[in-house]
């Protein structure tokens, strides 16, 4: 009877319910909305990175580990096939080696420092994803051609074109100056931003002349696989078990790393992102608390009379408090309920069709380019179903109401029966 | 268990900061079980102040209640409150049904804190009462489609639904026109006379004297007579 009473309560005063409720469900809808957006951009941000620029797992020798900024040449992996043996035991994995190096391109009179990669095209194409990425020309193949790949926002950059020539200039192996002319055989247009903008790549073999390697290569680079719809989570778990068996073979001569510590700096940054838009969240519930709690208020008030009644037959401050208590928790559970079914809705756009963040921060409006938002990849967002975010927000809106009902209706439950009564 | 109301020396004073009002001075009074009561006086003389006393919803400054034979002198709010749920019921000047309940879902409410009675026992006594006081096939209205009257009677089934000692009822006819008002009070008196139920009831309107069979008269918070006829 006290739980109709409430419910019919609650629903008598519709304005005021609806707009409480609201409230309460929009802040449901963008906790969910944007946790299934950040485990998506996390996902998809991390798969991209290992696509396009590092792979599951990179290995480089101790000493290069130490200096890794610098790019040394001179501290090469000493055992490649060392690798690719130990690679072989491993089910599904595939491994491709590269060299880094600092460079300066030249075209005419512009010029730019950039970190070139020397690939094997042959099997960089297993590990990476590049080859399907070529907005113009083609991918580079392993002859002795002096070719290169460039970025397309690069090369825009400087007005290069599929079959001009441009220059590469950097230090050797032995730290003595070198320069070479190279056609450039296609652009590249990946999610990874920092590939359009600043990327140059070539083979192996034109590297040996630019760079008097002796076939050396600096760093390792493992694709481990992801199955669609695996979590991050698992994915995880998966690649750092095969580092660790990696490293019992490798750890005295080679520095191994996982995407986890590679992408630490990103991780965290998007952590934070994720608290700012929780903190919105937070405010939105506080709000529909407020509401909740001078709803409550507001009924005691006006059903003073009817508090009194109750008393008067003999209901305790205790039945009295629940009454109260239950047309908060209604509330609660409308808006939890509501909010839950409108974020089903937005997460399943958000899920199948996706979120094109470019369009919303096109760098010709911002006038910034897409790597300095500070989000490492670009492109068209998806969402992920994640039960947990469903439930909790459930939960938490029945805790947001209970919560700030229980001091109004504590208030009415205080009331002395003669006070309410005064005008009856 | 005689049933029997014993007001011994009661007397109540308001205190508003330096201002005394006594509004009940040394009451002794003796009510037997099934007694029909009406309290009458002038505006501020005690009636509303004495029926709260009687019904244990305000505490007398001085004095005691007696109800069969136990004093309620000392007991706190929690055990009032327990005392009221089981033997006191009231009848109000303004109604006072819940809106949001149907006629039937009102008179059902005293028993929603009876833990003791089956759900079949409290809807067959629901349904007695809503065939007593005349409502029948009114049962699912909500008190805003029924009248004053009507809304009286379902107060009046809503008080006697627990089978309570006595019933309490400040000025229950004040909001009624007199025709009606009458009505109530023949109901009232009929429940009176069926349920050996106590009636305690004040009023300003002397067409009501005559279906009294006590007559109660205070003035200044003192009893000026008191009759039976
Ligand atoms: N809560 C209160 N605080 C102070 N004084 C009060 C209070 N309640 C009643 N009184 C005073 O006590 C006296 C008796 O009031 P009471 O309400 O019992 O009169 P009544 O006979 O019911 O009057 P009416 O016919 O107008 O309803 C009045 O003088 C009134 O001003
Ligand atoms: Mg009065």
């Amino acid at each position: 009877m006290l739980l109709k009473i409430a419910i019919r309560n609650v629903f008598r005063h519709r304005r005021r319910t609806i707009l409480t409720v609201l409230v309460m469900s929009v802040g449901v809808v963008f906790f969910i909305f944007f946790d299934s957006l950040f485990i998506g951009i996390d996902k998809m941000l991390i798969e991209e990175l290992l696509k396009y620029q590092d792979g599951a797992i990179v290995i480089y020798s101790k000493e290069y580990a130490q200096n890794k900024k610098a790019y040394p040449l001179d501290k090469p992996i000493k055992n490649p096939q060392k690798i690719v043996n130990l690679v072989k035991s491993f089910k599904d994995i595939e491994v491709t080696f590269r060299t880094n190096f600092l460079a300066e391109l030249i075209y005419f009179e512009k010029s730019k420092y950039i970190v070139a990669t020397a690939i094997d095209p042959t099997t960089d194409t297993k590990v990476f994803n590049l080859h399907n990425k070529i907005k113009e020309g083609r991918f580079l193949i392993d002859d002795n051609q002096y070719e290169i790949l460039l970025g397309k926002k690069l090369a825009d950059e400087f007005g290069v074109k599929v079959g001009d020539t441009v220059i590469l200039s950097a230090y050797t192996k032995y730290n003595t100056y070198n320069a070479l002319e190279f056609v450039v055989c296609g652009l590249l247009e990946t999610p990874v931003p920092t590939i359009n903008e600043s990327s140059v790549f070539l083979t192996l073999k034109c590297a040996e002349e630019l760079l008097t390697l002796d076939g050396s290569v600096t760093s390792a680079h493992i694709k481990v696989p992801w199955k669609k719809g695996e979590k991050i989570a698992t994915y995880t778990k998966k690649v750092l078990y095969i580092v660790e068996r990696l490293k019992k073979e490798l750890y005295s001569e080679y520095e191994i790393y996982s995407f986890r510590e590679l992408y630490n700096d990103f991780i965290v940054l998007m952590d934070q992102k994720k608290l700012s838009s929780f903190i919105i969240v937070f405010f939105l519930l506080l709000i529909s608390a407020v509401g909740i709690a001078n709803t409550i208020l507001m009924a005691v008030y006006e059903r003073i009379k009817e508090i009194g009644v109750l008393m008067a037959f003999g209901f305790k401050p205790k039945q009295i408090r629940k009454l109260f208590l239950l047309e908060g928790v209604v509330m609660g559970v409308i808006g939890g309920f509501l909010g839950c079914v409108l974020a089903v809705g937005l997460n399943f756009w958000l899920v199948y069709s996706g979120w094109n963040l470019e369009a919303l921060y096109a760098e010709e409006t911002t006038g910034l380019k897409a790597s300095q938002l500070g989000v490492p990849v670009w492109g068209r967002f998806y969402g992920e179903w994640n039960i947990y975010a469903y439930l909790f927000c459930f939960c938490f809106c029945i805790l947001v109401a209970v919560f700030s009902s229980y001091f109004p209706a504590r208030y009415a439950s205080k009331l002395q029966v003669r006070d309410c009564l005064k005008f009856v | 268990m005689d049933g029997k109301i014993i007001l011994k020396n009661v007397s109540k004073v308001y205190q508003k900061g330096k201002i005394k009002v006594e509004a009940l001075k040394n009451i002794n009074l003796e009510i037997e079980k099934g007694e029909f009561v009406v309290i009458m006086g002038p505006s501020g003389s005690g009636k509303t102040t004495l029926l709260n006393i009687i019904g244990c919803l305000d505490i007398p400054t001085e004095g005691e209640i007696i109800y069969n034979g136990k004093t309620l002198k000392n007991l706190s709010e929690d055990e009032l409150s327990e005392y009221r749920k089981q033997n006191i019921s009231f009848i109000f000047q303004s109604f006072n049904l819940i809106p949001v309940l149907t006629v039937k879902e009102n008179i059902e409410l005293p028993l929603v804190i009876e833990k003791h009675l089956s759900l079949k026992e409290k809807e067959k006594r629901v349904l007695e009462l809503i065939e007593k006081v005349g409502l029948s096939g009114m049962q699912d209205r909500y008190p805003y489609e029924l009248s004053g009257g009507q809304e009286q009677r379902v107060a009046i089934a809503r008080a006697l639904v627990k089978k309570p000692l006595v019933v309490l009822a400040d000025e229950p006819t004040a909001n009624l026109d007199s025709q009606t008002a009458i009505e109530i009070i023949q109901i009232m008196r009929e429940m009176n006379e069926k349920e050996k139920t106590t009636f305690i009831f004040s009023t300003h309107d002397p067409k009501i004297e005559k279906f009294a069979k006590r007559i109660i008269i205070l003035k200044d918070g003192s009893i000026y007579s008191d009759m039976r006829i």
